[in-house]
């Protein structure tokens, strides 16, 4: 233990001695991870978002005049997922389509008869089993006798959700090249620390320093100057959230939805990961440089 | 064989030794033996060999030919894990001083047995009797920059003693001081090989030899001598 604090002590000493350059290439790797984390939140917000709209899903369930009817709510209600039905009667169709035209719904009172199919308003809970299973409620609905077509704005769906998963494979695509270019970025500093004490780690090696004692603080300043650079990437991004957040209560409003900042376990990992990044960093510079 | 003084019987031992630099040879077919606790100078003139000679026992570079046993331990064999301990078990004064500018006296001492993973309160108290031998115990807290030659050839010999080597290896120590300098770094070699020590010790500086018991002659790389020196001692210089 007192080697390691020995270790940290060197590190630090190091890190003052050459603050501008690990300074610099801190705030690097913390906008490479400012970059990745603004991805992470968009992707959370927007999957709560879809996930918000699937439990507030509501499926239209239209019915054939010479069906069974209003005999279909107990069927419907028996659907997986299915909160509440509210049936719609011809009559009140026409008279809400009526409502809707306004001043144009005299054009309704020249029709024989109604044409507006009765239909069931279905009122879906289905936010922890996904997009697939609205789908699968109309499908049950649709496959009912009685039932002339369903409606739930499917294609509209299945375009949002495939865009979060595409959006997710992008966003860990960029994600592992940020975190490349984060190692390489790291490895340049340390490069440059390990040139400027070449000397000094020759004369190390004559009189039998072993090479994890003089590599151990390397890693050290690696890590620190990863971490350094994930905290200043987390406090910018929770500072333009708080910002966002507030502005959004203050006025803005997205259909009541509170935005999400990361989940802990998102955050300690993009932390670990850009300590990680430091010690990748250095871990490569010795491999190619660290010779005797 | 760190930190451990045999009383008897060689402690070096070289067959057929010999160091090329492309086509030059720098070393050349050196056999023989030094016993521990012998004080050894090699000596020869300027590109003789004498610093390849030591490089080649501190293992700074590789023989090309021939075998070298260092308390018994065969350094061709010895892998890369091996190299430090190798290293910590010998002390060596190098004609540069090798002292680590950014570091202040103290830390320069104390490196060796912060790499040797000494306990921290005896590596203090450990630096402070070495740096009190050497009487720079007063300037522990300078940096190699503010201090002379001479201070910082004795900053060097502490470094050296202050793992408790079997063998001291002493590269021109001498080479660039003034006298009296001079004359404070070889009482200090003498005083470690009194207590038992191994030196060998390189100098081209002829006033060094007078009365040792062995001395080393180098000439183009080949042992040219290896026997005692019975000149008389030159006036001007000691010791």
């Amino acid at each position: 233990m007192r080697r390691i604090f020995r270790h940290l002590a060197r590190a630090l000493a190091d890190i003052r001695e050459n603050l501008l350059l690990h300074a610099l290439a801190a705030s690097t790797i913390g906008i490479i991870f400012l970059l990745s984390g603004t991805f992470s939140l968009a992707i959370v917000n927007l999957s709560a978002l879809m996930d918000r709209w699937h439990g507030n899903a509501r499926i239209m369930v239209y019915l054939d005049d010479s069906g069974p009817g209003r005999l279909l709510e107990g069927n419907l209600v028996s659907l997986p997922g299915v909160k509440s039905v509210t049936f719609i009667s011809k009559a009140e169709a026409l008279k809400a389509l009526s409502g809707n035209l306004g001043p144009q719904a005299g054009l309704l009172a020249n029709l024989d008869e109604n044409p507006l199919p009765a239909a069931f308003e279905l009122s879906v809970d289905l936010a922890d089993q996904g997009p697939e299973a609205v789908a699968r409620a109309a499908e049950a609905a649709g496959a009912l006798a009685g039932v002339s077509d369903v409606e739930y704005g499917r294609q509209w769906l299945s375009r949002f959700t495939m865009f979060i998963r595409l959006a997710r494979v992008a966003a860990l695509a960029l994600s592992v090249l940020f975190l490349v270019a984060a190692v390489f970025i790291t490895a340049s500093t340390i490069r440059l620390v390990l040139y400027n004490r070449a000397e000094e780690i020759s004369i190390m090696r004559l009189v039998g320093a072993t090479e994890g004692f003089i590599r151990a603080p390397f890693y050290l300043q690696g890590m620190i100057q990863g971490l350094a650079g994930g905290l200043f990437a987390l406090a910018v991004l929770f500072s333009f959230f708080a910002l966002a957040r507030s502005g959004i209560s203050g006025g803005l409003t997205l259909g009541g939805f509170t935005p999400l900042f990361l989940p802990v376990w998102a955050w300690a990992s993009g932390l670990a990961a850009a300590g990680g990044v430091g010690l990748g960093g250095c871990f490569l510079t010795f491999i190619r440089f660290g010779g005797r | 064989m760190e930190n451990q003084r045999q009383d008897s019987g060689p402690v070096i031992r070289m067959f057929g030794v010999g160091k090329r630099y492309g086509a030059k040879a720098a070393l050349s077919e050196v056999s023989l033996e030094i016993d521990a606790g012998e004080f050894v100078f090699l000596t020869g003139p300027s590109g003789a060999g004498k610093s390849t000679f030591l490089k080649l026992l501190y293992l700074a570079e590789p023989p090309s030919e021939g075998q070298i046993l260092l308390a018994g331990m065969n350094l061709a064999r010895m892998g890369r894990r091996q190299l430090p301990r190798l290293r910590r078990s010998l002390g060596v004064v190098f004609q540069d001083y090798k002292l680590i500018a950014t570091r202040n006296v103290y830390e320069n001492v104390a490196l060796v047995l912060d790499a040797a993973g000494a306990d921290p309160g005896y590596t203090k108290k450990k630096v402070r009797v070495v740096l009190k031998k050497v009487g720079m115990e007063d300037r522990m807290a300078s940096h190699p920059p503010a201090l002379s030659g001479g201070e910082k050839q004795r900053v060097a010999v502490a470094r050296a003693l202050a793992g408790d080597p079997a063998v001291v290896l002493a590269d021109e120590p001498t080479g660039s001081l003034d006298p009296v300098s001079a004359g404070i770094i070889m009482d200090l070699l003498l005083d470690f090989h009194r207590a038992g020590g191994t030196v060998i010790l390189a100098t081209h500086d002829d006033h060094l030899l007078a009365g040792a018991r062995r001395v080393l002659v180098l000439d183009g790389g080949r042992l040219v001598y290896d026997g005692p020196n019975d000149l008389p001692a030159p006036k001007a210089r000691r010791p």
